[in-house]
């Protein structure tokens, strides 16, 4: 069927569910993910002569796609706000299982992530990119892509956190608890 | 090995100690090599607890596992067609 592709196009095609992912992950939206795909195979293609064959093309397209991503940002700031409204549209299918359910909730969490936060944390923990593979994409130090990846780990534990095993969140637990925040209060009363 | 994870995460919730108690993998990490530590093509880091790492995976395999719409088949047809055009 897909006989004599272009050997550069052949690679670019057995990317392109990656390719779906990664910025379905970063702009948490189906539609828009796949206009940023479109876009980054049009930008690879012009540019493909920049690409040196034997180096991570995959590494090379995410690089690409996240330079479409923040451009369209740039272009549309104030749209970047409702994270609940994207992710109530995204997962619109079958939401019954607990598994989509944890999906959904990891999905709109992650758009609550700063953008910086977000990439590196998908970058090396979804898409198995190596930590200074990631580096590469975001133009950043290794160390750098960690301690995003600590930040958006800690904000992820602290959203869903209770939430880990179980299907129903019992979110009063993580909002308020009530034994040391009455505990701090009342220390600052006394003093 | 699961749930040793998520019960030690729990406690660490409810300690409201996170970033210090968790930062400890981190430090670790940062320790060793990570070409070394870090297989690449899998997934890293004890920087995030299993639950987590697995659940962005399973996320980013769903969508993976989706069937690539037509019009990006198309789209690559016609840059292959129109390289071999001009």
């Amino acid at each position: 069927m897909a006989a004599a592709l272009d050997p550069f196009l052949d690679q670019v095609t057995a990317l392109l569910p990656a390719l779906r992912a990664f910025g379905r992950s970063l702009c948490g939206d189906p539609a828009r993910a796949d206009d940023l795909v479109q876009d980054t195979v049009l930008k690879a293609w012009t540019n493909r002569q920049q690409f040196q064959s034997g180096s991570n093309l995959k590494a090379w397209l995410f690089t690409i796609l996240r330079n479409c991503y923040y451009s369209e940002l740039r272009h549309r700031k104030f749209e970047i706000e409702d994270p609940e409204g994207i992710c109530a549209a995204q997962m619109s299918v079958a939401p019954e299982h607990d598994a989509k359910l944890h999906l959904r909730d990891l999905n709109r969490a992650l758009q609550q992530l700063p953008n910086d936060q977000r990439e590196a944390l998908v970058l090396v923990c979804a898409t198995g990119l190596s930590y200074e593979e990631a580096a590469d994409v975001c133009q950043v130090a290794v160390g750098t892509i960690k301690s995003r990846i600590a930040r958006a780990r800690d904000r992820l534990v602290e959203i869903l956190g209770d939430d880990a095993t179980e299907a129903v969140a019992p979110r009063s637990m993580i909002e308020s608890r009530p034994d040391i925040d009455s505990g701090s209060t009342r220390r600052r009363t006394i003093s | 090995m699961a749930p040793r994870c998520d019960s030690k995460l729990r406690f660490v919730i409810r300690a409201r100690v996170p970033a210090r108690v968790l930062s400890i993998g981190t430090d670790m990490s940062e320790k060793m090599q990570p070409d070394q530590a870090i297989p690449s093509g899998e997934s890293a880091p004890d920087q995030v607890p299993e639950w987590l790492g697995n659940r962005l995976r399973r996320m980013f395999n769903d969508v993976m596992d989706e069937p690539v719409p037509d019009e990006f088949k198309a789209l690559l047809r016609q840059l292959e067609d129109k390289e071999r055009g001009s």
